[in-house]
């Protein structure tokens, strides 16, 4: 069977258009998919239709990035969810149009990264989102997430939905940062790197100050109290590890608490197809070997962005680069000479990006103290209500690898698939038995890599249209 | 239960006062109470896709077309949109971008993240319901 694609990218955030467009520039035929109804992923989210954003700043770059997708001769297939990516490269797509699939000698795996949320008492109210889910809801939806709301935990996420809130006249009841103002100035040499960023930072960091919103640094929550709904929110101080300390905590009245501590690299795709992974805390967790040009250790198949390590926006867009520059230079598009010639500056670029990326990725890494600071009876495992109890009981019980941890709790096993609790859940298990957190591995990937519902994957037919061959002669 | 639906001019006034005049006064008759506190607000100022009244669990709600349904629950102070299998403890939204599976409801008839289906007008959302304790 002939191919369908010379490539194929998974995810159209920065990263993925980003690859796409270096590909098909140098005349490879490129199908690029994300489960959004637009692309952009989620940094340059698209705004709902019909719904036209007068905010300062906003989507432009997303702007600009789908207007180059739908302008080469990329084949982008939008609101359809890859569901299982096999050998060769295989994949399967849930989509309007019922289930399709494509192949490709060369797979991009740009799938970014999810938001983690150290569990606290009452994390689970109805009314606590993600920092990130605040940012989806003022950009794309236009809306604040409460009337009066609270914001908790750490990195860059905290500054920018902040200001976002107060530049829209939204209030803040108080910031919870893990944070010191002195963690944030360590920062600021690196960030001078970058002006423009460190701009708007400062500009974020005037705003906020400006709008006297109460900040508490080194503070987090420790619970959340509410009947079907938050209605309170408690936050008391932390130690310099992130772990809660003595002292006076504040009861606040909210109707939405959004909270966040980092991001976690999506890179379900790279363990499905048997990528070699590695531990890397600082970049969010367990993230594919890649060399500087993304490849992995599976011929054919390259990781960018987010998804293979928490680096931000514009690396990721370099690094698309690289690996659409490497898979056109794998195809045999391009010469060596090219190849060298166009991977130059964007590396270059890179590198000099790297301490801010990393100061930023330090200041969202998961602390271990963090997870070590989760009262016993907290629910860890969102989708089947599992404690840190019963994770701690299944290493006492023997449990060796996260794995066999799910099956003795089914920690994991819900609809997420263990994406919203994996990380601290598998950080949780490593400290009760006492060993490296990369000895107790990671969730096996499996299909279906999204839930996706039968019909979904049947599609509208006829009985009619169903062929039935003529039964034998008796 | 079966719901009849008026659509509204685009743009924040109404102007066809006819059908709006019968679309508030079912609003009136059948809508949740307005949120007055615990909702989620909507940023004024912005352009909007045209508003639609879409039921949710039976009552009629406002919701302005191409916004997430997971949103425009959030706006009307419907927070709490299924119960954990396990524990039977309230859940709603959380992640808001396709991967907690929180917001899973019904709509259209069809389980669905909520978070990941636009409005349209007359679309028939229901919550899960609750079973048992908790």
């Amino acid at each position: 069977m002939t191919p369908d694609f010379d490539l194929m990218v998974i995810g159209a955030g920065p990263a993925g258009c980003q690859s796409g467009l270096a590909a098909s520039r140098h005349g490879l035929s490129v199908l690029l998919v994300d489960e959004a109804a637009d692309a952009g992923g989620q940094v340059d989210r698209a705004p709902a239709s019909g719904l036209l954003m007068k905010l300062a700043e906003h989507g432009e770059n997303g702007h600009e990035l789908r207007r180059r997708v739908i302008n080469s001769a990329i084949t982008l297939r939008c609101g359809c969810r890859v569901w299982s990516v096999s050998d060769g490269f295989r994949v399967d797509v849930a989509g309007p149009s019922g289930h399709e699939a494509f192949s490709a000698p060369r797979l991009s795996a740009a799938s970014g990264a999810y938001e983690r949320v150290v569990p606290f008492p009452g994390w689970t109210l109805p009314g606590v989102i993600g920092l990130a889910a605040a940012t989806t809801l003022i950009k794309s939806q236009g809306m604040l997430p409460g009337r009066r709301i609270v914001l908790a935990g750490c990195g860059p996420l905290l500054l920018l939905v902040a200001s976002k809130v107060l530049a829209v006249g939204g209030e803040i009841a108080a910031i919870a940062d893990l944070a010191s103002p002195a963690d944030w100035l360590i920062t600021l040499p690196r960030a001078l790197r970058r002006p423009p960023l460190a701009i708007r930072g400062v500009g974020w960091a005037v705003g906020i100050g400006r709008s006297r919103v109460p900040i508490y640094f080194r503070h987090g929550v420790r619970t959340a109290t509410g009947r079907d709904r938050i209605e309170s929110v408690e936050i008391g101080p932390l130690d310099r590890s992130g772990a809660p300390a003595a002292g006076n905590t504040i009861s606040i009245e909210v109707d939405a608490l959004a909270v966040g501590h980092g991001l976690v690299p999506g890179a379900e795709i790279p363990q499905l197809l048997g990528a070699e992974m590695i531990f890397d805390r600082l970049h969010g967790g367990w993230i594919p070997q890649v060399d500087k040009f993304g490849r992995t250790s599976r011929p054919g198949l390259y990781a960018v962005g987010d998804g293979a390590g928490i680096r931000g926006a514009e690396p990721a867009l370099l690094a698309g680069e690289l690996a659409g520059l490497a898979a056109a230079r794998d195809a045999g598009r391009i010469s060596a000479a090219t190849y060298d010639y166009e991977t130059k500056k964007p590396l270059r670029r890179r590198r000099f990006y790297a301490p801010f990326a990393d100061a930023m990725a330090g200041m969202m890494a998961l602390r271990p103290e963090q997870a070590a600071g989760i009262p016993a009876e907290t629910v860890v495992c969102r989708c089947e209500d599992v404690t840190r109890e019963s994770i701690e009981n299944a290493a006492a019980a023997g449990a060796l690898d996260v794995n066999q941890m799910k099956h003795f709790t089914r920690c994991g096993m819900g609809p997420c698939q263990g994406r919203m609790c994996g990380d601290v859940a598998a950080e949780l298990f490593a400290q009760s038995r006492k060993v490296q957190r990369d000895t107790v591995g990671y969730w096996t990937a499996r299909p279906p890599l999204r839930p996706v519902t039968l019909s979904d994957l049947v599609g509208s037919f006829e009985y009619d249209d169903i062929p039935i061959p003529r039964p034998p002669p008796l | 239960m079966p719901c009849v639906c008026f659509i509204a001019s685009p743009g924040d006034r109404p102007s066809v006062t006819g059908v709006v005049d019968r679309q508030a006064a079912i609003l009136a008759a059948r809508s949740y109470p307005a949120a007055t506190t615990g909702a989620a607000v909507r940023i004024t100022g912005e352009q909007r896709g045209a508003r639609v009244v879409i039921c949710v669990d039976g009552r009629l709600i406002e919701a302005h077309e191409g916004e997430m349904v997971a949103a425009a629950l959030m706006a009307a102070g419907i927070y709490r949109l299924r119960q954990s299998p396990n524990a039977g403890t309230a859940r709603g939204a959380f992640c808001l971008m396709g991967v907690c599976q929180e917001c899973v409801i019904q709509v259209a008839g069809e389980l669905r993240q909520s978070c990941m289906v636009s409005v349209v007008a007359g679309l028939e959302v229901e919550t899960l319901p609750t079973t048992g304790e908790a």
